[in-house]
């Protein structure tokens, strides 16, 4: 009798492992390692329409969070990226306060200048710069708060400060304007803020024996750089720090599929197409009011013809968050078309146009940039990842380098910054200027060679345009 | 036709060498040793030639002629010694088309003396002589004495 039952449990043990592993192989396969090399469930096409719904939107996530951030313990600077582990929580506290700052309004408010805004960052304090510069109440709705409205005359915002006071739950933010440069501070205090100053200590010395960055203001260099003409902005951070960082690949997704999927995304109905191949190797697709344009390196472009006929984004009223919403899915939806994986952009160009709006988004790898610039015969150049221009509601003109990036196995030693420095002031010598930004990340000139290596990118004049290190 | 090749070998030798010994920053400097130039470089940071930090680490900044070589020394009680890059070779740094140079430097607790040394291609040099004083220690030591108070006063930002 004792022997049947200890038969029994051991069958009943022996399903439930059966019967959980089977679980895990055909859906999972995690617990099995990357490397499981049967069959398994979620592959199946059909199991992508169920993992769709768990699908998160990068680009939108993005949208809300901060290009960067930058930790002051009171002496040194860290600059924390998207990629950083401590970004997200650092994030997380910085969105509680800005959705204080926009939703609940501001208590108190001073009129300082730029001299004094900027030398609020040689204080305890946190700098959080955006991808792009919003306007107030565009900012509000990405960071899903209620828009008040500030109390001040602040018409678009790029860039703030944080100041924590002695209070926990009371924090000082300095906004600058972005156009007019003139900043306001504000006594923000709320329960749900946490910023004690003691944390910003944490943030800083975890870096400190790698060295630091220090804003260009800090160096007492000032803004002129010799007899050059070019100037240094004061928001540009220093540093003496060289990395390594890992090299990667481009490849086109588009390479050996067919053009059917692609172009039932533009609403092109494949079958009575009008095709035609030109001189620089693109297929040419023509529909009554517009065409669609595939180069063989992966540039894509669909232009309106008739520009009432776009595609509509069906947007009711202006409402130029949500077109922007509308543009991203419009985005995700072809690149769903090619790639199964997620389209790994930020928004990194919001323009208002004399005819509708225009949008851009960038690739970004392991958080870090990858500056795209496509100059070629028969197309216009492109300097970015997408390009999308709206007219009312209707996407005129899209434009997109379509690249999927991955790791390779070699890695590259990062310039000196200096070195960088010195090279971009060598290139723009002669011409009146600032540079606004000088950062690493990856360049994809679109050439033969797809392994992409760490480099400097330099920003001139806050234009769009980003100059590698050749 | 011997001669000759031996000849240009010894004069290429030599091109060498000469090029070899131009910045060629040496291995120690002794206590009020003097400038030969002194407008090679000016010094922004620190703007004065004493000054106080609460870090180790600091930044030396300053302004100079594309070409200038920079090495920067520290005092080790008896006399200036230069900063070894990682490799161990003395650290040095030509200043380039920005016209700007920009050294991050460890410092120990307590007083530090820097000779900042620029050389031009024709052999002056100019020494500029800093003094730095680290008052305070890292706020390390403020972070490990954090009571369990301090943990929950820190939710949200800790893992």
């Amino acid at each position: 009798m004792f022997k049947e039952k200890v038969k029994t449990s051991i069958i009943i043990v022996l399903i439930i492992n059966l019967v959980f592993l089977t679980y895990h192989s055909w859906f999972k396969s995690g617990i099995l390692g990357s490397d499981w090399p049967y069959f398994s469930l979620s592959d199946l096409p059909v199991a992508r329409l169920f993992q769709r719904n768990s699908f998160v939107s990068v680009p939108k996530e993005n949208l809300s969070k901060p290009r960067k951030i930058v930790v002051n313990d009171g002496e040194l600077w860290v600059p924390y990226y998207n990629s950083d582990d401590a970004f997200d929580r650092l994030d997380e506290n910085v969105e509680v306060v800005m959705k204080c700052l926009l939703d609940k309004g501001a208590k108190e408010e001073e009129k300082i200048n730029y001299t004094e805004w900027i030398n609020l960052l040689t204080q305890k304090s946190v700098y959080v710069e955006y991808p792009i510069t919003f306007e107030p109440r565009m900012l509000a709705m990405v960071l899903n708060a209620d828009f008040e409205k500030l109390p001040s005359g602040i018409s678009v915002i790029n860039d703030v400060i944080i100041i924590p006071t002695e209070e926990d739950n009371r924090v000082q933010v300095a906004v600058r304007d972005a156009v007019t440069n003139e900043a306001y501070t504000f006594i923000v205090e709320d329960d749900t803020i946490s910023f004690p100053q003691e944390v910003l200590a944490m943030y800083t010395d975890k870096y400190s024996r790698d060295g630091y960055y220090e804003f260009a203001f800090n160096t007492l260099i000032g803004e002129g750089l010799g007899e050059n003409k070019i100037k240094v902005s004061d928001l540009v951070l220093f540093s003496d720090n060289e990395s390594v960082y890992r090299d990667i690949k481009g490849t086109n997704p588009l390479t050996g599929k067919g053009h059917e999927k692609l172009l039932e995304t533009f609403s092109f109905n494949p079958k009575p197409l009008r095709y035609y191949p030109d001189a620089f190797g693109a297929d040419n697709y023509v529909e009554n009011y517009a065409t669609v344009t595939i180069f063989p390196d992966g540039y894509i472009e669909y232009s309106a013809v008739d520009q009432e006929k776009g595609i509509d984004l069906d947007v009711g009223g202006e409402n130029e968050y949500e077109l922007l919403n509308r543009a991203i899915d419009f985005a995700e939806k072809v690149w769903a078309s090619v790639s199964n994986e997620p389209l790994e952009v930020l928004v990194s160009g919001i323009e208002r146009t004399e005819e509708g709006n225009r949008f851009v988004l960038d690739y970004y790898y392991g958080g870090r940039e990858i500056a795209v610039e496509i100059s070629k015969e028969g197309r216009e150049k492109l300097y970015h990842a997408i390009e999308i221009e709206t007219k009312g509601n209707k996407i005129v003109l899209y434009r997109q380098y379509l690249r999927s990036y991955t790791e390779a196995d070699t890695a590259t030693s990062q310039e000196s910054f200096m070195l960088a420095l010195d090279y971009f002031v060598g290139q723009f010598a002669s011409e009146y200027g600032v540079i606004t930004d000088l950062y690493p990340g990856y360049f994809d000139s679109g050439s033969e060679e797809d392994i992409l290596k760490t480099t400097w990118l330099c920003e001139k004049n806050n234009s769009e345009e980003r100059y590698p290190k050749r | 036709m011997r001669k000759s090749i031996i000849s240009v070998l010894l004069v290429f030798v030599f091109i060498m060498t000469a090029s070899l010994s131009v910045f060629a920053h040496p291995a120690t400097l002794a206590d009020g040793r003097e400038s030969t130039a002194s407008n090679l470089i000016t010094i922004k940071k620190p703007d004065t030639a004493s000054t106080s930090t609460v870090k180790t680490t600091y930044s030396v900044t300053g302004v100079g002629k594309e070409g200038v070589s920079i090495c920067i020394y520290t005092y080790n009680g008896s006399e200036y010694v230069p900063q070894k890059d990682e490799s161990g070779a003395v650290a040095t740094y030509t200043i380039g088309s920005s016209g700007v140079f920009y050294r991050q430097i460890a410092l120990k607790e307590g007083e530090n003396r820097i000779c900042v040394r620029a050389e031009a291609d024709n052999g002056s040099y100019q020494l500029s002589y800093l003094t730095i004083t680290v008052v305070n220690s890292s706020v390390m030591s403020d972070i490990s004495s954090f009571s369990l108070n301090m943990q929950s006063k820190l939710n949200g930002w800790l893992n």
